[in-house]
């Protein structure tokens, strides 16, 4: 009713506004707490244009940061009250004297911390805005007036009861809390706008360093790909480096140890990618830390790709590796021309001592199967221990 | 069913890039029925809405939300659509959410005409289509050990068979070649990774968002 608070946590905690507000009732009533922190909340809850736009009424809600940023709110203000009372008691002042003081402070808090948002949003709705909405507008003015009314009448009437030397003192000490607790959510306001601007400044950085990109890579392959429109292979390749080079940029991989396995192969196949002018599909399940065995294996993997960019005339080659705590397996694949493997001869290094010798050599088991039509699949499998 | 396989399943294209839409357009050919193309959420949403279309192959990424708002949006609205997520080059955690917003499959953009048909029709079918990427991120995901306790253990673990085809998917091998490597048929490979799917889908486990918050997946 006063400032929508009530009902923004109610929709945000999906119950009935009345409970909502039963409980700042409720609390009121213990020393007033429940007034404070319903003006506090009042002062920190951004206010949601969206429900303000569908109901014409200043609803705040509970935004982004979560129910229980609200709720640790609620308890802190109840706290610095509850705090606030048992000084004022201590120095003989009593609970019925500083009540009023609440009263009014809420009333002055939340005609200053809300009023220039009450106007801006005036200014921003224009003509849309339907006349109950300003009817409760006005409405909330009036009895934020009355709250401070109330609460100045009220401390008047019984300061003079209070005549005791101390009396002074104590007063001064709960104007001060009081000063405190209301300029503070003024204080956290600033802050909040410093760290919006902060943010634009971030963004405009941002921007900036995109361009730059934009202009150092992804220009110049595109000029680069105009200039060899005629060679599709060339600029196939192009257009894969680019790509790499650009996911790298806007994906950054998790910074993977250079003693990665799982890194150390995404590099050879992006070797083997820009030397020939093929896809290389990787998927890697797990990781391995790259010792003597697996530095093996990633040569007769790279000898292994290479073999299918080479040879295999399809543009995709497709890479699998599955690393356990036991052992890494590798498995390469293309749907390309194939070869009877009886055909090699002797002299080709490739695949009798690129690939089967480098793996036999520390222990591990590596295949091929191929056949003329049918492309080829190599699967190494390696020990890590 | 039988519709599926006698006519060419019906089709609305959602992509934001109207290249990329054109290209799609070409390469599937008569091979779908294309009924209608969006640009953005809601137009998206409403095309779907007005055609109620078999498959509709979505972008990821678009203009006024995403993906699985346009599923969200749809709801029950078009209750025998089905969608394939397809991306270009979307973080894990993107492609993941169109998953769990109950897409039935995910392709890369980069794969060709004839193997986007495929997937359209499998997904007109009611089977899953996973990429090699997507394999491999099930089996990472669900990869280690689960917490005792930990939610529903069978949504939360896949079984061997699954993971033999996971492996295979993953190696690039297509269902029909997986099914013969493993001796068994096509359609029973076709459970497997409707069930991974579903698992992909339901699953509580922590590690499932960790994971695809922290990697890649292209």
């Amino acid at each position: 009713m006063v400032g929508g608070v009530a009902r923004g946590i109610a929709e945000h905690l999906g119950v009935d506004v009345w409970w909502v507000r039963g409980a700042f009732v409720l609390l009121g009533f213990i020393g007033g707490s429940g007034f404070l922190a319903y003006a506090i909340l009042w002062a920190l809850v951004p206010i949601d244009t969206h429900a303000q736009q569908e109901k014409g009424s200043i609803a705040a809600t509970v935004d982004g940061r979560g129910a229980e940023t609200s709720l640790l709110l609620v308890l802190g203000a109840t706290g610095v009250v509850v705090g606030a009372l048992l000084l004022a008691s201590m120095a003989g002042l009593s609970v019925r004297g500083v009540l009023p003081l609440g009263i009014a402070g809420l009333g002055a808090a939340l005609i200053w911390l809300r009023a220039d948002e009450g106007q801006r949003d005036r200014l921003r709705s224009g003509v849309s805005r339907v006349t109950p909405g300003r009817r409760a507008g006005v409405l909330q003015f009036a009895l934020r007036v009355v709250l401070i009314l109330v609460g100045l009448i009220s401390f008047g009437v019984g300061g003079v009861g209070l005549e005791q030397a101390g009396t002074l003192l104590a007063a001064v000490v709960v104007v001060v809390v009081g000063i405190a607790l209301v300029a503070s959510p003024f204080a956290l306001r600033l802050w909040r706008e410093r760290d919006a601007e902060r943010r634009a400044r971030i963004r405009s950085e941002e921007r900036a360093e995109v361009a730059a990109q934009v202009h150092d890579s992804v220009l110049q392959s595109l000029t680069l790909i105009q200039r060899n429109a005629a060679d599709p292979a060339e600029v196939a390749r192009i257009a894969r480096a680019q790509e790499r080079d650009l996911r790298r940029w806007l994906y950054p991989a998790p910074s993977l140890p250079s003693s990665s396995f799982r890194a150390a192969l995404e590099e050879v196949a992006a070797e083997v990618e820009d030397t020939y002018g093929v896809r290389v599909e990787v998927v890697c399940v797990g990781d391995a830390v790259l010792n003597e065995p697996l530095t093996a294996m990633l040569q007769a993997t790279r000898e292994a790709v290479s073999n299918a960019g080479r040879h295999s005339g399809v543009y995709t080659v497709s890479v699998y590796a599955e690393m356990t705590s036991a052992e890494v397996m590798v498995h390469v694949r293309d749907r390309g021309a194939g070869f009877s493997l009886d055909d090699v001869p002797d002299d080709r290094m490739g695949v009798r001592e690129s690939i089967l010798g480098r793996i036999e050599r520390y222990g591990g088991r590596a295949s091929v199967t191929t056949e003329p039509g049918a492309g080829t699949r190599v699967e190494l499998v390696m020990g890590t221990r | 069913m039988m519709n599926a396989v006698t006519n060419p399943p019906s089709v609305v294209l959602v992509d934001d890039h109207r290249m990329f839409r054109t290209g799609v357009r070409t390469e599937l050919g008569d091979q779908v029925r294309i009924l209608g193309e969006a640009e953005d959420v809601d137009s998206a949403v409403a095309v779907i809405l007005a055609t109620q279309p078999e498959v509709v192959p979505l972008d990821v990424h678009l203009p006024g939300g995403n993906g699985p708002e346009v599923i969200r949006k749809v709801g029950e609205g078009a209750p025998d659509t089905r969608f394939l997520a397809l991306s270009v080059s979307d973080a894990a955690e993107d492609v993941i959410a169109t998953i769990r917003a109950e897409a039935r499959g995910y392709v890369t953009k980069s794969i060709s005409g004839a193997e986007l048909a495929d997937a359209v029709r499998q997904v007109a079918a009611g089977d899953a289509v996973f990429s090699p990427r997507l394999a491999g991120f099930a089996l990472d995901a669900f990869a280690g050990s689960v917490e005792v306790g930990e939610i529903d253990e069978e949504l939360d673990r896949l079984t061997p068979r699954e993971r033999d085809v996971m492996r295979l998917i993953a190696r690039g091998y297509t269902y029909r070649e997986a099914a013969s490597e493993l001796f068994l048929s096509i359609k029973t490979i076709e459970t497997h990774v409707s069930s991974v799917l579903r698992k992909l889908q339901l699953s509580n486990r922590n590690e499932l968002a960790r994971w695809a918050s922290d990697r890649r997946l292209t």
